[in-house]
């Protein structure tokens, strides 16, 4: 995604947000519920070539309870200005504002073997610690990782890979930086 | 020499002793990268200035802190970076190595070997960019730095710690008086000599490969240091150069040498800057400029000093090159950088092509530290030198109209003539600061004036070999006594006389 892009997601979502008034979280989890109807029509939603009557009319038909609702004149508004590519950044932004309102950071783990429900838990305390802030957790399996995990908590990744070790190993051996 | 298996032992060591812990480093990602700048999201926390790594060894430097994103540029292949690509900081800003053993090396601005001798094995660096000495760390330019040139140590002396420009059109002849007032520190002895630094900006890698030879061919590459950001560079090498080679030169400085510094030329240098900044999208000024480019310059030329003698005593002398187009020195960037230095050296391409070299105006050149960074037997000799060119020259455009010249006129003319002759000098060849008392001295006593003008530089040469010859002793006292007092005044004169009753 180009930064402009990025920048200006990040605005449709602090505007979505504040249309949402006193409950935003609501909004989002209405928007979040719109986008999962929509998975197999996103592609012609976001087609340029497609007529923007044929596309009003697969909106309205795929969510016929949705009108009148802030999440469902975002996707109007959207489709009407021809950017309904940003959708799915609008909605990450917008869910990340929310957290922000409520205290709560993202945090996306990734580990070489699957997490168990006590490591999660360890993992959750721990990255809390460093955030000072509650963390909700996403995880993912990478087994290029070979061990261990990495996470990322906003703009600080704690990385205690075994692939990241044996890179610092390299790196300390050869003498790194120059 | 290291063998193969004790390197194997080494690694094993690491290897064994290694204890893995995690790495918890603050990052941001690659919103978008291209013409060597890269837009990175996150890094809420960077510093202006702060170094910063990419994947496969780029390093960047962060520059716009903005918003929601840093602007910085990348000191490497674009291509190798790529959107989403996680950027970590590193906490420090940018420092270049520095050491004895730069000296006789060609490195790059990041202080990497461009010249195929090997690593550069230095044991200490310092930051790219410093703060200038302060006021009581300095004292005043006195000392003179013999350039070797006539022309420049009679008429527009420069002092050690003194920053003098060197500005001129294309083919004018900047880098060649740059390389001969290199060339001239040779004769002084290894500790007292003044080491040298070169710092190429954005030329051609023929060019410098040619400087370089020059300056081997010489002797001169022994003390001197060359740094190359050569035009097929990114512009972020091109902007570091001069920084990266001044902080070279501090090294040596603080440890009281005296150091000379070239910055050929800082157009380039602003021109890379104004590209870096176009690109980071910074407001534009005039001449597409950013409002920047005068502290650019002035925090660079500023680092040169003459530190007090507390502080070591060293110095860094600085001379910046500019090069102009068609003589307009009233363009923004030569403005600038006249404004900043301490004298201009104005070099004429008129004058060149009628066979004044060093090509040097010397009616519009000056040295705003003047005779107190001259010898006194040099001040003694070129004292009204600069005068009587003024006149002269004023008197030649007067006499192009034809009409007739009294006695004293034609006898200015006749000498102005003959002065200017004696200031010609060939490339690569330094004179010593007392044969170029010598010379000037039989010029501006009139010994030279029944002399044919074609004859002025063979009486020269003459002059100069008969008296190594035959009185060493008088110019070895010039040397050292460093004036000419009564006594040596008739020695000299005596000499001069001699020598012209057998000229022919």
């Amino acid at each position: 995604m180009k930064a402009a892009d990025r920048i200006l997601a990040r605005r449709y979502a602090r505007a979505f947000v504040a249309a949402c008034g006193g409950k935003p979280r609501a909004g989002v989890e209405a928007l979040a519920a719109q986008r999962g109807q929509l998975d197999g029509v996103m592609e012609y939603l976001a087609s340029p070539l497609i007529p923007a009557r044929v596309k009003s009319d697969i909106l309205n038909g795929r969510l016929p309870a949705g009108k009148g609702a802030a999440a469902f004149s975002l996707l109007e508004l959207l489709l009407g200005v021809r950017r309904f590519n940003l959708l799915d950044a609008v909605l990450a932004d917008a869910q990340a504002l929310c957290d922000e309102r409520e205290g709560i950071v993202l945090s996306r783990v990734v580990s070489a073997a699957p997490l168990d429900r006590e490591n999660t838990a360890v993992l959750k305390r721990a990255l809390e610690r460093l955030s000072g802030a509650q963390v909700r957790l996403e995880t993912a399996e990478d087994a290029a990782l070979i061990g261990g995990f990495t996470a990322r908590v906003a703009d600080t990744l704690v990385d205690a890979s075994a692939r990241g070790a044996a890179e610092r190993l390299k790196k300390q051996i050869s003498g790194g930086a120059y | 020499m290291i063998r193969p298996e004790e390197i194997t032992e080494i690694i094993r060591r690491q290897i064994e002793g290694y204890i893995p812990k995690a790495d918890i480093a603050e990052v941001g990602n690659v919103l978008q990268v291209g013409d060597g700048i890269a837009r990175v999201y996150g890094l809420s926390n960077a510093m202006s200035g702060e170094l910063l790594e990419f994947p496969n060894g780029v390093r960047g430097l962060a520059l716009n802190l903005e918003h929601d994103n840093v602007g910085c540029v990348l000191m490497g292949e674009d291509r190798l970076v790529k959107e989403g690509d996680i950027v970590r900081r590193t906490g420090r800003v940018l420092d270049v190595p520095v050491g004895d053993e730069l000296t006789g090396r060609v490195v790059n601005p990041l202080g990497l070997p461009l010249d195929g001798k090997g690593p550069v094995k230095t044991s200490s660096s310092r930051p790219l960019e410093v703060v200038a000495p302060g006021i009581v760390e300095r004292q005043p330019v006195k000392v003179p730095l013999q350039t070797g040139l006539k022309a420049v140590d009679a008429i527009i002396p420069i002092g050690r710690g003194q920053r003098e420009l060197i500005i001129g059109d294309r083919q004018t002849g900047k880098t060649a008086i740059a390389l001969d007032t290199i060339i001239n520190q040779k004769d002084a002895p290894p500790d007292k000599r003044v080491i040298c630094v070169y710092v190429a900006i954005g030329q051609k890698q023929s060019t410098v490969a040619q400087v370089v030879k020059t300056l081997s061919d010489h002797g001169a590459m022994e003390y001197t240091i060359v740094v190359a950001a050569c035009a097929s560079e990114p512009a972020s090498m091109l902007y570091m150069a001069p920084y990266a080679g001044t902080s070279m030169a501090e090294y040596f400085m603080w440890k009281g040498r005296d150091v000379l510094i070239i910055y050929d030329d800082l157009t380039k240098h602003a021109q890379s800057y104004r590209q870096m900044s176009l690109l980071l999208r910074r407001p534009p000024g005039r001449e597409a400029y950013p409002g920047d480019v005068f502290y650019l310059h002035s925090r660079l030329l500023e680092r040169a000093c003459r530190l007090s003698a507390d502080a070591g005593g060293g110095s860094l002398t600085a001379l910046p090159i500019i090069e102009t187009q068609a003589n307009d020195v009233s363009a923004y960037i030569p403005t600038n950088v006249i404004s900043i230095t301490d004298g201009q050296i104005y070099l004429e391409s008129s004058l060149f092509y009628s066979g004044v070299r060093p090509a040097v105006n010397v009616g519009i050149s000056v040295s705003r530290v003047g005779g107190v960074a001259q010898i006194k037997a040099m001040r003694k000799v070129a004292g009204r030198l600069r005068g009587d060119l003024a006149q002269y020259h004023d008197l030649a455009a007067f006499a192009q109209f034809g009409s007739d010249l009294d006695k004293e006129s034609r006898r200015q003319l006749a000498r102005g003539d003959r002065m200017t002759e004696l200031l010609k000098q060939d490339q690569y060849s330094p004179m010593k600061a007392e044969e170029q008392v010598l010379s000037l001295f039989a010029g501006v006593n009139g010994y030279l004036d029944d002399v044919d003008i074609a004859r002025v530089r063979p009486f020269e040469a003459g002059l100069l070999k008969f008296a190594r010859a035959n009185y060493a002793g008088v110019l070895a006292r010039v040397r050292e006594k460093k004036e000419i007092d009564d006594a040596l005044n008739t020695e000299l004169s005596a000499l001069v006389k001699e020598f012209r009753a057998g000229f022919k």
